[in-house]
């Protein structure tokens, strides 16, 4: 039992750090296949042809790619993520100077997003007909169908410019992260309304669901024992997929509220270029989300040893 | 029960890390967060010669009678670097100003003045520039502006191993030689008549301290003689300058300016209606009519150093001047900046704007679809031709709508316009290829050089020399009399005899038409009314807050 769980762990790690170095390669390969010389872009279209030389020289740019590619493995390896073309500065200092309006924004959409849709989505589970079940699907609806800049953008024109609650953009203050918090849950509480939802009504007719029913034990105790704790697993799975995203930066959000987070860094660091910088957030994002599936995958296995038994067999 | 055990325990702890790291981050203030600050300055030594005050040209700023001491500024994009060498982009160079100073200025006609430097001398054969410094002024640092200041920055500048994207327009300089304290000689490789333009819009002056502790590194802590002290530097977030109250032109009325990053245009507008920011920078040309008509603002839309143009490539019928003519008199350019533009561009009357020096009104081409025609026919293509014209998004006013716009003025002469839009990294790496490579016929681009002297429009777009991927003359234009007044107008540093070269390689371009002229780009920006005292710089991209109050 122990030997198997442990072996899965290792196969498991193993296969995150193969994804993780995959990625790399990948990613190393792809931005630089997309068309643009960053020394160039850094310089502007009216520099000189020499300065623009100087520049590539000074960056590395000018040897082969291959080189360049080995230069990039070392200094991973040693830990080094290189340092940024726009800003000549080390790219782990821009990421870790960026990250906390990321992991803010994340958490108080996603805590805003759990304290709204679960209530109603359970609800709505529980009363498939009543107002609350369409108010669920409703939202359910615009979430994926509406624009995320227009949201933002209609959230700002009503709470800042016309009400003047609220500050329209930035982040210098705890109240500055509410409208951007706001837009992004709403796209996140639709979503996780309808699991929330789906995840109930499967509980509910579940056989030992039924059978606590038909033994006649209270209501309210069937539901926190028997209904919630089941469906807890998929909504927490979903919970943990939205987290990821989140924190790979909301890049539409962060632009539209001047949320200095590491999604307006991406785009910033791909329209100049800076490949040293992009490779870096790339392989932090592509971390993250092997990170929280290692851990969602090792809290499966710990609860359910179906699952360890499964990969055994296989393998 | 086990598994209900086990994974209660997991839910409890992945809810309460959620909480405390959410509890943390909010708690420990990373909002306030300042990444990058200026160290502590010991106070700066309070000299103040008496004959200082009275060389001061420039007039002492009224008293504010507001209690409104910071002043916010929403710009569109972060800064890429504080080094004063390091510059690329005019809005960055505008906060920067506000830092460092040059040796020489501009006044409102775009006539270079004295400024660190009080007078200045040219050598006959053009080669050697004397600066007599102003005497008493100090670094942010307490360390004096004197030559020794000024060579540093000149050495700083022609080092090849630091990282100076304008070098080249600077000019061809050999080196700094100190003669005095006060007294500081430029001395070139060959004679560069725009070269005092180009000292007043690019060489940033910089403390020799600095320059001594970063040597050819990138420059982090800005430290100059400006009205505006740094500090600090929030990347993605905002610049925060604080007044030099010792200030040798005089104290700034604003004690703090913030320079609020906000990427997006209508979040800028947005923040300028509720009241976040005092003034906004580049706003959406949509907006226009709105902003102006709302009575709690200042609508300022100076026009650039930027004219924007379609080139086209000497290859298949564009060859023949005559087809090139035809497509300048088939599009609407009023029109365009009357209904696409809502009035933000100024019509070329030369392929340079009206403010430069060098400048020369030649008949623009009138709307004339029929003349179109018939020069169509004289040149053979009476049924027209198809090209490709490629355009980038997003990076001048309303770049798309433009080139859709010129797309349907020319189907109405048969000539089929195929677009091709690219995002701007892409676009720069398609127009720099040699002409044999490129995939389209015409290319809508925008030129603005940061010195208002035709030299550094003329000479880069249209001497043969300059042809990518050498240079970015985008039409391919090859002219050897053109080439020939190009060149002696760089090295003539007689004034009235530059211009004559100028009007003659006008006449030829504008004859030759190796564009269609368009406009020149003006700018839209918006302010709170009763901020009183701005200062546009002579680009018309640039604004200056040193004087500015709310009044």
């Amino acid at each position: 039992m122990v030997s198997s769980l442990s072996t899965y762990l290792f196969y498991r790690f193993l296969q995150a750090i193969v994804t993780f170095f995959g990625a790399m390669i990948l990613f190393f390969f792809i931005v630089r296949i997309l068309p643009g010389d960053p020394a160039r872009i850094l310089a502007g279209p009216e520099a000189s042809e020499e300065d623009v030389a100087k520049i590539r020289e000074a960056l590395g740019l000018n040897k082969p790619i291959y080189e360049q590619f080995f230069i990039y493995l070392t200094s991973i390896l040693r830990g080094d993520l290189g340092t940024s073309i726009k800003y000549g500065t080390p790219v782990v200092n821009e990421i870790l100077a960026r990250l906390p309006y990321t992991i803010a924004l994340a958490l108080v959409a996603e805590a805003i997003a759990v304290i709204i849709a679960i209530p109603l989505g359970v609800l709505a589970a529980l009363k498939p007909r009543s107002m609350l079940s369409y108010i669920a699907s409703l939202l359910s609806i615009l979430g994926t169908s509406l624009p995320v800049f227009w949201v933002g953008l209609m959230l700002i024109f009503i709470f800042a410019v016309e009400l003047r609650l609220l500050p329209s953009s930035g982040a210098d203050s705890p109240k500055h992260i509410i409208l951007p918090a706001l837009t992004l849950a709403f796209f996140l509480t639709g979503n996780l309304a309808r699991m929330t939802k789906a995840a109930v009504l499967e509980a509910l007719s579940s056989n030992h669901v039924v059978t606590a029913i038909a033994k006649g034990l209270p209501f309210s105790k069937i539901l926190v024992r028997h209904v919630l704790r089941v469906s807890l697993i998929p909504i927490l799975t979903i919970i943990s997929l939205q987290l990821g995203a989140l924190l790979g930066g909301a890049i539409i959000t962060e632009t539209v509220f001047a949320w200095p987070g590491i999604g307006s860094l991406l785009v910033d660091s791909l329209f100049y270029r800076d490949y040293v910088l992009a490779q870096g957030i790339i392989m932090f994002i592509v971390g993250v989300f092997i990170l929280l599936n290692l851990l969602t995958d090792i809290a499966y296995a710990l609860v359910d040893p179906r699952i360890r038994d499964v990969l055994w067999r296989v393998r | 029960m086990r598994h209900a055990i086990s994974r209660s325990v997991i839910v409890g702890v992945v809810i309460v890390l959620v909480l405390a790291i959410l509890g943390v981050s909010l708690l420990t203030g990373w909002f306030g967060r300042k990444v990058e600050t200026a160290p502590t300055t010991a106070p700066v030594t309070t000299q103040t010669p008496g004959t200082t005050q009275t060389t001061v040209t420039a007039e002492s700023p009224r008293t504010p009678v507001s209690t409104k001491n910071v002043l916010k500024v929403a710009i569109g994009i972060d800064l890429d670097t504080v080094d004063p060498h390091g510059q690329t982009t005019t809005v960055v160079y505008n906060v920067v100003r506000h830092i460092y100073e040059t040796l020489l200025w501009y006044d409102e006609k775009g006539n270079v003045i004295p400024w660190l430097a009080e007078r200045w001398e040219v050598s006959p054969d053009g080669l050697t520039y004397t600066f007599y410094l102003r005497k008493g002024v100090r670094f942010h640092d307490g360390s004096e502006l004197d030559a020794y200041a000024v060579k540093a920055n000149v050495d700083r500048w022609i080092d090849p191993t630091v990282r100076v994207p304008a070098r080249a327009q600077l000019g061809p300089v050999k080196g700094a030689e100190v003669v005095d304290k006060y007294t500081v000689k430029i001395v070139l490789k060959e004679p560069f008549a725009p070269f005092l333009r180009a000292l007043a819009s690019y060489l940033l002056i910089a403390s020799p301290k600095v320059i001594e502790k970063y040597g050819n590194k990138t420059i982090t802590e800005p430290v100059g003689t400006g009205p505006y002290k740094f500090v600090s530097w929030e990347k993605g977030k905002k610049v925060v300058l604080e007044a030099n109250e010792d200030y040798w032109g005089g104290k700034p009325p604003i004690k703090r300016i913030e320079w609020v990053i906000i990427p997006d245009a209508t979040t800028r507008v947005a923040a300028l209606l509720a009241g976040d920011v005092d003034f906004a920078y580049n706003l959406p040309p949509t907006e226009l009519e709105r902003i102006k008509g709302d009575a709690r603002f200042q609508v300022l839309t100076p026009v650039s150093n930027r004219v924007i143009f379609i080139a086209m490539l000497p290859k298949g019928p564009l060859a023949d001047p005559r087809v090139r003519q035809a497509l300048n008199y088939a599009v609407d350019k009023n029109a365009i900046i009357k209904n696409i533009l809502f009035g933000l561009g100024v019509e070329l009357k030369a392929p340079v704007p009206d403010h430069f020096f060098g400048f020369y009104p030649m008949k623009p081409y009138p709307y004339d679809p029929d003349k179109a025609r018939k020069l169509l026919a004289e040149a053979g293509y009476p049924q027209g031709f198809k090209v490709v014209l490629l355009h980038p998004t997003g990076r001048y006013l309303q770049d798309k709508q433009v080139a859709e716009a010129v797309q349907a003025y020319l189907s109405r002469i048969g000539v089929q316009v195929e677009l091709k839009t690219m995002d701007w990294p892409s676009f720069v790496a398609e127009i720099t290829k040699p002409l044999d490579q490129k995939t389209y016929d015409m290319v809508l681009l925008g030129w603005g050089p940061a010195v208002a002297d035709a030299h550094f429009t003329l000479y880069g777009q249209f001497h043969s020399g300059q042809a990518p991927p050498k240079g970015l003359a985008a039409a391919h234009y090859s002219n050897p009399t053109v080439d020939r007044l190009l060149e002696e107008a760089m090295r003539e540093v007689n004034e009235g005899k530059r211009r004559e070269l100028y009007r003659q390689a006008i006449e030829i371009i504008w004859n030759d038409a190796p564009w269609i002229f368009l406009y020149t780009q003006a700018w839209f920006y918006a302010g709170v009314k009763n901020l009183k005292g701005l200062m546009v710089y002579v680009d018309g991209e640039q604004i200056f807050f040193h004087k500015a109050y709310f009044g």
